[in-house]
């Protein structure tokens, strides 16, 4: 219940934190949102009250800090805009193309 | 009570949290003058508070509001330059007068402002070099 | 001061005798067979032995040369040279704004002001030391109160009507005369009237001026006349209000107006694309090479972050001297537009941002079943060895023999090195006494070796033309306009230049671009092959057989023989798919309906707009590689900044697609490559040293030549023409250039106004 409902305040503040962060340039409202329900749905498998309530505390936090802007541009593009790139995970091939992939 | 310590908790502006939560009895004195085109109420108390507390105004949310909201003729009796307010007699417009651009900061910004391109849906650029875009495709 | 410190020692690397007129031509004349050239007999020597053998004693030291002191340290120079080339050559600083090794001189700066001293004792006044002949038994003093005193005085005068405004100044922190004021200026000023205010003058979109800077050195007057042959700027007015400036408006017609800036002492003559971008001590320099023609001028490239911000020259003397070409001084804003950054993929029609692996997939996919011969490969005009070797050995591994450079060597044969490129060298256009241009327009194909042949016209050699008549800002002789006229030539009779040409020791003869790149190419070069046999252009001594060509990558691609194999032929099979590394002049007809395009390169072009698969490449600016110019001197181009988004070095792109198409090179470091380099041409394996005379073998070759050209004929009709319309814009970098649009317009504009 908790959860949902700082879910609900982060949604809430999603605008600001856009228009504060400038990430409009970089990403969309609706990118933006699926990222942070993705975060939530990592979670999901806690079930213990306490348990939630102490991460619902550490996400309140969060968001303080952020609205009030404790945390700077590069903070929030690397924890909640930039997604992880799938090729990277994945087991490169050995030796030249490996490395010619990953950069020049 | 309960009302003043969530207000005092997130981020309300201190006129506000002033007229509206530390000395409710004022607005029960108040005399409720009128209300622009942007649903901000304007108030005025006519004795017994300090010359400069008589006139104010509360926006229509009070967490997300500009001052810059308040139009020309309303700002003119909130400050005490005219005597009546436009609800009462009509205000004569300048006739220089151009819209009110200040608010949604559709007016000047200085050069590098974030928002000096927002609104025509641009966006800045910091690429130092310019890709190039294929051409579209050949229709068959 | 250490940049004023730099600048004198460089200028004291770069000694010659240009002031030496006619009097003193005798005291060297005796040395050389040849006495026409007295700068370059002076260079030689002073790099021979000027310094080096200060120690030895009198006896020993050869007939040319005489002793002086310079501030009690004794040293020997060539007889005929000047007080200050004495005082350089002991490394003794002097100050100086007009003085240019270069230019001839002027004296009318007079900061270089020193005492001398003879037996009739010290000098009734200082003298400029630039202008002054040493005299036998003359003592330099330069540390003397009165010297010291007297240059404060010429400063203080220069600082009269030198406006304060170094802080918005381009030249700040780069300024001689900033510089020298921390040497000889005041503290305070004297002066208490107006300053002098000049008129800016309109060189065009490349240079800009302030006039109100300019200290009258003439520099940039006496560059014009003499070494860009455009008698374009002058000083007008006397006194206080003489002016440097062109009189009416009108564009420094120049192909190599840049180099003002350069030779500007002040702030008066700036970059005009550079302006106001940034300081001279925020930039990095990087010792590269220029690839918009194919003389490979060695240049400095200034960046600050990933930006290229400017090019300079870099003096080699065996090059490009001290010039550079406005094309390679101000193409480089081309390298900030219209680049590739991410690999391409057509899908439905249209190409889209891909990854690399889906790129080389795709090409996986297009590659598979097919056979040698219905592949071809195409490359640039500006394209690094490296790449090259790698293409070429990818694709002999497929089995493809089709390889050709764009729109010039279909069908050119890469076995004699001597027959494509510039055998005397560039250098040796000093020491040639006749000149034939064949099919050439140097003013647009290389302006800097254009300005040596200028060189040496002005030492009155003779140039004659054969092609369409061109403007090469001296003086020739029209010869005709197809190879018939060479018949004459052979004969040495018919006209006054024919005559010329037939008593000349060294002749030289320059086939350019006009020649190569029609379809009557064989034909042409057999008739040309048998003139240089009759006039015995070639001796045992002197080489004069010369092919100019237009592009950085020609004669390296010839050199790594990126041609088909030895008996080998092209199959005449249309190809399925066409492999274009950087080609973006290529005929439409080279590739055929219907077959897949790979493009590699670094710039969005005709190439990229037919490709189906882009594998974004780097830039000369980007990547270290090997360039070869037209005399066969391999030089290196370095690194200055780092590689856009998702684009690589161009050899390990081929590196890369050969792994994935399951012919993998053997080489996956640049190390290795330049091994392989080497192993097919040898000289790759000496960069940046001075070439070595090809062997000769013409004789042969000339003969297997002309066996194939047997029943061909020429077309007589279509006179001799350079295949470069426009200067400013004959690749892609400078096609992106916005300076060189600029410039191209303006060019036009003048060109309209006159009719």
């Amino acid at each position: 219940m908790a959860a949902r409902r700082f879910y609900r305040t982060v949604c809430k503040y999603l605008p600001t934190l856009m228009e504060m962060y400038k990430l409009d340039e970089l990403t969309t409202m609706k990118t933006l949102q699926n990222s942070v329900k993705n975060i939530f749905y990592q979670n999901a498998h806690v079930k213990d009250l306490n348990k939630i309530n102490v991460m619902v505390h550490k996400g309140d936090e969060e968001l303080r800090l952020l609205l009030r802007m404790h945390k700077q541009r590069h903070h929030v593009i690397t924890k909640y805009v930039v997604m992880h790139d799938p090729w990277k995970t994945k087991a490169p091939p050995s030796g030249f193309l490996a490395q010619f992939y990953a950069s020049n | 009570m309960k009302k003043v310590f969530e207000a005092a908790g997130s981020i309300l502006d201190g006129k506000i949290a002033e007229a509206k939560y530390i000395h409710p009895y004022m607005f029960k004195q108040a005399e409720f003058v009128g209300e622009d085109y942007n649903g901000n109420k304007y108030y005025e108390i006519k004795k017994g508070v300090l010359y400069g507390r008589h006139r104010w105004f509360v926006p229509p949310d009070i967490f997300e509001y500009s001052p810059a909201s308040v139009p020309p003729e309303w700002h003119g009796w909130l400050h005490n330059i005219n005597n009546d307010a436009p609800s009462r007699v009509k205000f004569l417009e300048q006739s220089y007068k151009t819209p009110a651009t200040t608010y949604k900061y559709l007016g000047y910004q200085p050069k590098g402002s974030y928002r000096q391109k927002m609104e025509f849906g641009r966006k800045r650029n910091w690429k130092k070099y310019e890709a190039w875009t294929p051409p579209a495709p050949a229709k068959a | 001061m250490t940049t004023a410190g730099m600048r004198v020692w460089s200028l004291a690397q770069n000694l010659t005798a240009n002031l030496v007129g006619n009097e003193t031509a005798w005291l060297v004349g005796g040395q050389k067979t040849t006495t026409r050239t007295v700068t370059t007999t002076m260079t030689r020597l002073f790099s021979s032995s000027a310094v080096a053998d200060a120690d030895k004693t009198e006896e020993e030291m050869p007939e040319h040369m005489m002793s002086t002191i310079v501030n009690g340290k004794e040293i020997w120079v060539p007889k005929g040279s000047s007080v200050m080339q004495a005082c350089d050559a002991a490394g003794v600083d002097v100050p100086r704004f007009c003085y240019h090794p270069k230019l001839s001189v002027a004296g009318n700066c007079r900061m270089c002001l020193v005492d001398l001293e003879n037996h009739m004792g010290m000098s009734p006044k200082p003298v400029a030391s630039c202008a002054m002949p040493l005299a036998p038994g003359t003592t330099i003093h330069t540390d003397t109160d009165r010297v010291k005193k007297a240059r404060e005085g010429v400063m203080e005068f220069l600082l009269l009507n030198h406006p304060l405004d170094c802080p918005i100044c381009d030249q700040g922190g780069e300024c001689d005369l900033q510089d020298q004021a921390m040497h000889y200026g005041s503290d305070r000023g004297r002066f208490v009237g107006t300053k002098r205010s000049v008129v800016d003058k309109n060189l065009g979109p490349l240079v800009k001026t302030v006039m109100t800077r300019c200290i009258h050195c003439t520099r940039c007057v006496r560059y014009a006349t003499e070494v860009a042959g455009v008698q374009d700027l002058g000083v007008t007015g006397r006194g206080g209000a003489s002016e440097i400036g062109t009189y009416v408006e009108k564009l420094m017609e120049s192909e190599m107006s840049g180099n003002v800036i350069d030779l500007c002492p002040v702030g008066a003559l700036t970059s005009k694309p550079y302006a106001f971008t940034a300081r001279q001590w925020e930039l990095k320099p990087t010792e590269s090479i220029d690839v918009s023609d194919a003389l490979g001028c060695n240049i400095r490239v200034d960046t600050r972050g990933t930006e290229v911000l400017r090019i300079l020259p870099r003096n080699n003397e065996g090059v490009n001297e001290d010039w550079i070409s406005d094309k390679a001084r101000f193409q480089y804003d081309g390298l900030q537009r219209q680049r590739l950054n991410v690999p391409m993929v057509k899908e439905n029609g249209a190409l889209k941002p891909a990854k690399w692996e889906e790129a080389l997939f795709a090409i996986k996919e297009a590659v598979g079943g097919l056979k040698g011969d219905e592949m071809k490969a195409i490359a640039g005009k500006l394209v690094d060895c490296e790449s090259l070797v790698a293409l070429k050995d990818l694709m002999n591994r497929l089995g493809c023999e089709n390889l050709s450079v764009e729109s010039v060597t279909a069908g050119m044969e890469a076995d004699v090195r001597s027959s494509y490129v510039f055998n005397s060298s560039i250098s040796g256009i000093d020491e040639a006494d006749c000149i034939v241009l064949v099919g050439s327009n140097p003013r647009v194909e290389a302006p800097v070796l254009n300005a040596r042949i200028r060189k040496a016209n002005y030492e009155a050699v003779q140039v004659g033309v054969v092609g369409a008549p061109v403007d090469l800002t001296f003086q020739t002789h029209h010869l005709g306009d197809s190879v018939a006229a060479l018949k004459d030539l052979a004969k040495g009779k018919g006209s006054a230049f024919a005559e010329t040409f037939k008593k000349a020791k060294r002749p030289l003869v320059i086939v350019g671009p006009g020649v190569l790149q029609r379809e009557d190419r064989d034909v042409l070069l057999s008739e040309i092959h048998n003139f240089v046999d009759k006039a015995g252009v070639v001796t045992d001594e002197w080489n004069g057989f010369n092919v100019l060509h237009d592009a950085a990558a020609r004669v390296g691609a010839l050199d790594v023989g990126f041609v088909p194999s030895l008996g080998e032929k092209p199959s005449d099979k249309p190809a399925k798919f066409v492999y274009l590394l950087g080609a973006d002049d290529f005929d439409a007809k080279e590739i055929p309906e219907g077959a897949f395009v790979v493009y590699q390169g670094h710039h969005g072009d005709a190439g990229a707009n037919v490709a189906d698969v882009i594998l974004p490449g780097a830039a000369f600016t980007e990547k270290s590689g090997l360039y070869v110019n037209s005399e066969g001197r391999v030089q290196m181009a370095r690194r200055a900044v780092s590689t856009l988004a998702e684009s690589r070095d161009d050899w390990k792109i081929v590196r890369a697609v050969s792994e994935v198409l399951g012919a993998t090179l053997p080489y996956d470091t640049i190390q290795g490559v330049r091994e392989r380099l080497v192993e097919i041409a040898p000289h790759f394996g000496k960069v940046d040293s001075a070439p070595e005379k090809p062997v000769w073998l013409n004789g042969q070759y000339f003969g297997a030549h002309a066996q194939k050209v047997k029943g061909k004929k020429a077309l007589d009709k279509v006179p001799l023409q350079t295949p470069i319309t426009n200067f400013y814009m004959t690749d892609v970098i400078s096609r992106a250039s916005r300076a060189m649009a600029k410039a191209t317009q303006a060019r036009q504009a003048a060109s309209t106004a006159k009719q």
